[in-house]
């Protein structure tokens, strides 16, 4: 048999080899946060002595190919070496002394980043449902729940933090798992239902970051968008004591009565009209129609459902149809809202009149 | 117009034919059975390299255009991965492993003749199952291979497509468990006399330590698997935490099967490439024992490590899972040695499965090394599920287990034909495959890095990605066009040339028996002495003719 | 030079004396999985249980342990009616191997009735809760293989009946009373567990 490639090849193979792992360190993210910057350092002491093992490793493989390759004519019989003893524990206890090592920086790395700590600047409370994010600051000193959150799927909120000052973050789901993820923060981490999970960033320039969710958690998994905003601590006092929460406008008071349908789209999670018109007085019912494709229920809150005062029972969660719940009286001009708590972001205004 | 009647001959079908497809349903010879998986999981491969078009074709713009609902896109790459996991690679190393384990230690057929064509015939029968979930409403399985709860609960994933993915996985199950202990008997018990354990073949060594994995992990899986079919179907809440089940619990259970099952899907491969390696460089297998030891180790190790699929749930003993997982470089990395080593002053021919098998060494030691990057628990942090996964899937998996599945064809098509393929055929298909892996792979490590996540539909938010799926996706069609050769090379290469017994001058005893084997296998064995009885036998003859020729002299 | 014949091969592959016989080694693997299948299931329900704040869970008392304690040992005594069995015919004494396959064949369905009515009295199902989903997952696993078990012993005796085994040819009856035992240890584990462990 004639053997293949000739010199050039493998040299071009050769320079592949080698130029192709700068491409990977020309491509990783520059890291926005100070724990992301222990990871990005971790990552190129990995890459380094990863590109020296792959090239040292292909450049023997490739060395042996074209050194040993039989030449024509010859038919004799290569030494018949049957192994090394001495080599064999040789390159048993160097991988194991380089694997230690990069065992060794991990775990230094891990306790620099996961260690738990008390001082925060805020805590914000992250909630995932399908598709998109709430973040819960909790109260400021005006007394308003700043609870960050987004009108319809499409538009993604933005979560504000303050540069150089360390925020812990608290993630909760009570759907399926998602998983928040800041490429620029060289960091993600699961939302578990049933289990809090939680880590601190310090974000250390101001700028808009890319966030989206990194967990397959259903049909628009990819529209499950975030961004985060470092600014300065002035800036993010002013936004945080300032902070109104938008709320939909809901005029059309000749539609009140005592029974009224809310529907919920389509396979959305979302309102056809996030409104509702109650009478004030005597006990009313609220219905749901669920169009179908999502699992939804409806539950009425006097205020905002994270403060979590219910006005009469949760209705059921449904695949589809329709499911009515049975309210108490209610006043007049009241701030009474409808949810779905399997969507927290599908809040509805429920406007009572006379 | 001519008339049925005025052509009898060509009303009858023959005969011949019909009995050769009966005999093929109805057989219990190893070699047909073995040579049927060949054909399911090459049909498999197929299957799923057509869906995996499919999503590469949605990725190729930020929009994703070509497919409007991104369930129709999740249920591509669940069922890609399902096709090409359960259905493509696993299978056909059983494929392998019937067809020539027996043959390599000097058996007369698999120890339960019987319970082989069973497990074969559940496997067709599993991919119906799973794949008739196109035909249900709302479709296939669609949450990913790894079919996490509770997304997968059936209040957020209602549809049949989800409960027949269980149950065609579950007789894959049985399949893969009933093949797991006719292998490890079949090696225990039916070995030829003189056929010590250190006298087999790496190859048989291998499916064996696969056997023993197999065995092991996946009746774990199975119990998973019917929990989660009691939580969607008869109102369990074992993975459903609001009513005091838990999530993670799936997460473990799974990954206790699926990391020893990538194993079982590349330790096969490292057999076949330890057969290929010694047979075109002219010498035995550098460190034989060393060999041996490092696929125990890599088994053994397997079933310590799950949970690096799980750290960014920040649920799981980091230090201890990322410190098992760093060890296994260890083995693996005997393993690379050794094959140098037996390269090294070796006289090398590069014939097609030994172009294949170095394609492997390179490519498969990319995906090694950037498997240790996420085997970290912080750099996992940044790269898990992104495209960076993605590349170290396809590079372990397409660089490593399909470069092999290729060069065992090429190496022992002759033995089960009688026939050589076609070398310079052969070569272009190695060719293109390897720049079309290359394209369509590496730039995901850079995807990875620039934080796209996997198992999107579309990214418009991030256009910027887009140059690096279009080489990605151009990559993944030239691979399509390299199936065309391979595909006509098996089939134009049933009328090539005779191939004789041992075409390769190879060392282990399949090599001994004529090609296509007889029915009983071996009509004579040769004495067996060392892990090569084929070269000793055949090195013996050469000594004794070149005596008798110096006598005559 | 030296090839030895297939037939020679075939003698000396068939009787390899050395360790178990094939299908008991089947047998062996075989049971060997089944572990692991409920070591699955068991892996579930300790981690389940110790994510619980109760256990059982408010509203529900503990299990009464009083009657399955009854048939853990009905089972445990057909674990030794099976052995009696199987010794029996080590032996050749295939009459005595009809006779006790016969009991515990009985003693087997015994516990099996046993089982049912213990669900009939019982007042929770698999859809309350994780205590449901796993007490009746696991017994009922643990059930099904009995009733496997049972059907296998039922063939052993038919073909002990025709006269199928004697001394030297009994494998099929080794593998039953191996799998029988096992059945029998898993129930023990799952008794402690769900009856006793508080
Ligand atoms: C054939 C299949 C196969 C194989 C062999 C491997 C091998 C390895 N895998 Fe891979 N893996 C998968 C298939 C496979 N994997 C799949 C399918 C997934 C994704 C599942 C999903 O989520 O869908 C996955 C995911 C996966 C993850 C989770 C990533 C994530 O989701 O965030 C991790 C993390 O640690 C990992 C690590 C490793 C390691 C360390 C090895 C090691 O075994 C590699 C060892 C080899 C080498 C290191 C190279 C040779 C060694 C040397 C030359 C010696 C010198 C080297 C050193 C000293 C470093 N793999
Ligand atoms: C053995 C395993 C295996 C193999 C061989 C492949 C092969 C391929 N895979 Fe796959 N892949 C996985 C295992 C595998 N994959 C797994 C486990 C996942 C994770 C899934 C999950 O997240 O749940 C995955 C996910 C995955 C993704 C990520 C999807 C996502 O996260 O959104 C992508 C994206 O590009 C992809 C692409 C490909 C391509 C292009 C090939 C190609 O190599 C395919 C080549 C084959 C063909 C092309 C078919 C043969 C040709 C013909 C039939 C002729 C017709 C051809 C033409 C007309 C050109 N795969
Ligand atoms: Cu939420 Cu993906
Ligand atoms: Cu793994």
């Amino acid at each position: 048999m004639r053997p293949v490639g000739p010199r050039l090849r493998s040299r071009l193979r050769l320079a592949a080899v080698a130029v192709l792992p700068l491409l990977l360190t020309a491509c990783a993210q520059q890291p926005q946060t100070e724990q992301g910057k222990k990871v990005y350092t971790l990552y190129n002491i990995t890459l380094a002595i990863a590109v020296l093992i792959g090239v040292g490793v292909i450049s023997m493989i490739l060395l042996s190919c074209v050194r040993y390759r039989k030449q024509p004519g010859d038919e004799s019989m290569p030494p018949q070496t049957h192994g090394n003893t001495v080599f064999e524990v040789v390159w048993t206890a160097i991988p194991t002394v380089i694997v230690l090592a990069l065992f060794g920086m991990s775990f230094v790395t891990i306790r620099a980043i996961d260690k738990p700590s008390g001082n925060h600047a805020a805590i914000i409370e992250v909630r995932g449902y399908q598709w998109s994010w709430t973040f819960d600051y909790g109260t400021n000193a005006a007394g308003t729940r700043v609870l960050v959150k987004t009108e319809s799927n499409r538009t993604p909120p933005q979560m504000i933090v303050p540069v150089g000052e360390k925020v812990h973050i608290e993630q909760r789901s009570d759907n399926v798992m998602h998983s928040f993820f800041v490429p620029a923060f060289l960091f993600k981490r699961d939302l578990i239902p049933g289990k809090a999970n939680g880590f601190d960033i310090t974000v250390t320039s101001p700028g808009v970051y890319h966030g989206q969710c990194a967990e397959l958690c259903g049909t628009d998994h990819a529209q499950m968008t975030f961004s985060v905003k470092g600014v300065s601590r002035a800036e993010f006092d002013k936004w945080f004591n300032e902070f109104r929460p938008p709320l939909p406008k809901c005029e059309d008071t000749a539609k009140a009565a005592t029974e009224y349908t809310v529907t919920a789209l389509q396979g959305r999670a979302e309102w056809e009209t996030p409104c509702a018109y109650l009478k004030a007085g005597g006990p009313v019912s609220l219905t749901m129609h669920n169009q179908g494709g999502l699992p939804h229920n409806i539950a009425v809150f006097e205020g905002p459902m994270t403060e979590n005062k219910p006005v009469g029972k949760p209705g059921k969660i449904i695949n589809s149809g329709s499911d009515t719940v049975a309210l108490p009286a209610l006043e007049a001009g009241k701030d009474y809202r409808f949810y779905c708590q399997v969507h927290p972001l599908m809040e509805g205004l429920v406007k009572v009149s006379p | 117009m001519t008339t049925v009647a005025s052509r009898p001959s060509h009303a009858t079908p023959a005969p011949k034919k019909r009995s050769k497809i009966v005999d093929y349903l109805t057989t219990t010879d190893h070699k047909k059975i073995g040579v049927m998986y060949l054909y399911f999981s090459f049909f498999a491969f197929l299957v799923g390299g057509m869906l995996a078009l499919g999503v590469r074709a949605q990725l190729a713009t930020p929009g994703g255009t070509m497919i409007e609902d991104p369930d129709t896109y999740n249920a591509l790459f669940t069922m890609h991965a399902s096709a090409m996991l359960f259905f493509f690679i696993i299978p056909i190393w059983a494929g392998w492993g019937n067809y020539i384990v027996p043959l390599q230690i000097g058996a007369l057929d698999m120890a339960y003749p019987r319970i082989n064509a069973l497990s074969f015939w559940l496997l067709p029968a599993g991919f119906v199952t799973m794949f008739s979930g196109y035909l249900m409403k709302g479709g296939p399985a669609q949450a990913g291979w790894t079919e996490y709860p509770p997304l997968t609960a059936a209040r957020f994933m209602p549809g049949y497509g989800t409960d027949l993915w269980i149950v065609g996985l579950l007789l894959v199950g049985i399949s893969s468990t009933l093949g797991a202990i006719n292998f490890m008997v079949t090696i225990f018990k039916m070995r030829a006399p003189g056929m010590t354990m250190f006298r087999m073949p790496v190859f048989t060594w291998n499916i064996l330590v696969t056997s023993i994995l197999t065995l092991l992990a996946l009746p774990v899986l199975t119990s998973a698997l019917i929990m989660l079919f009691i939580d969607r179907n008869y109102g369990g809440s074992f993975f459903d935490p609001g009513v005091g089940g838990n999530a993670i619990l799936w997460q473990n259970l799974f990954w206790f099967y699926s990391h020893p099952a990538v194993y079982i899907m590349i330790l096969p491969a490292f057999g076949l490439i330890s057969e290929v390696i010694p047979v075109f460089s002219r010498k035995p297998l550098f460190g034989y024992k060393a060999f041996v030891f490092a696929t125990i180790a890599i088994g053994g190790l397997g079933f310590s490590v799950w949970a690096h699929h799980m750290f960014a749930t920040g649920q799981v003993l980091l230090p201890f899972f990322a410190l098992m997982t760093a060890f296994i470089a260890v083995p693996t990395g005997v393993k690379f040695f050794n094959w140098i080593a037996t390269l090294w002053q070796g006289k090398i021919t590069f014939e097609s499965p030994m172009l294949f098998a170095i394609g492997f060494l390179t490519m498969f030691l990319i995906g090694g090394l950037n498997g240790m990057f996420t085997a970290s628990p912080p750099v996992d942090y940044a790269l898990h599920d992104t495209y960076w996964v993605v590349a170290h899937i396809h590079d372990v998996l397409f660089g490593g287990s399909v470069f092999a599945v290729f060069s065992s064809f090429y190496f022992w098509y002759p033995k089960v034909t009688g026939r050589m393929m076609d070398d310079k055929l052969g070569k272009v298909h190695f060719w293109i495959t390897f720049v079309g892996f290359n394209l369509a792979f590496f730039p995901m490590h850079m995807l990875g890095l620039e934080g796209m996540p996997r198992r999107i539909a579309s990214y418009s938010a991030n256009p910027q990605w887009a140059f690096l799926n279009k080489i990605s996706t151009l990559g993944a069609f030239i691979i399509g066009v390299s199936i065309f050769p391979f595909v006509y090379n098996l089939w134009k290469s049933r009328k090539g040339p005779i191939a004789g017994n041992d075409p390769w001058k190879a060392n282990s005893l399949e090599w001994w028996t004529s090609s296509p084997p007889p029915v009983h296998n071996f009509d004579s064995l040769p004495q067996i002495r060392s892990e090569r009885p084929v070269l000793d036998e055949r090195l013996q003859r050469e000594a004794e003719a070149a005596l008798a020729k110096g006598a005559s002299a | 030079m030296s090839a030895v014949t297939t037939d020679e091969h075939l003698d000396s592959a068939e009787g390899r004396a050395e360790g178990m016989s094939m299908p008991l080694l089947g047998m062996v693997l075989f049971i060997a999985s089944e572990v692991m299948f409920f070591g699955g299931l068991f892996a579930a329900y300790f981690n389940i249980r110790a994510d619980a704040d109760e256990w059982p869970p408010a509203g529900l008392e503990h299990l009464h342990a009083k009657l399955p304690a009854i048939f853990t040992v009905v089972l445990v005594l057909s674990s030794v009616t099976m052995h009696m069995g199987v010794m029996a015919i080590r032996r050749g004494n295939v009459r005595a191997l009809v006779r006790w396959t016969a009991i515990t064949l009985v003693l087997g369905l015994v516990f099996l009735a046993g089982q049912i009515y213990d669900y009939s009295t019982l007042e929770f199902t698999i859809r309350d809760g994780v205590y449901g989903s796993t007490f009746y997952t696991l017994t009922g696993f643990h059930g099904a293989h009995v009733f496997g078990g049972a059907i296998y012993l039922f063939i052993v005796l038919i073909r002990a009946m025709s006269g199928q085994f004697s001394k030297a040819h009994h494998a099929a009856v080794e593998g039953a009373t191996m799998y029988w035992h096992f059945v029998d240890v898993v129930w023990i584990a799952l008794f402690f567990t769900l009856y006793v462990l508080k």
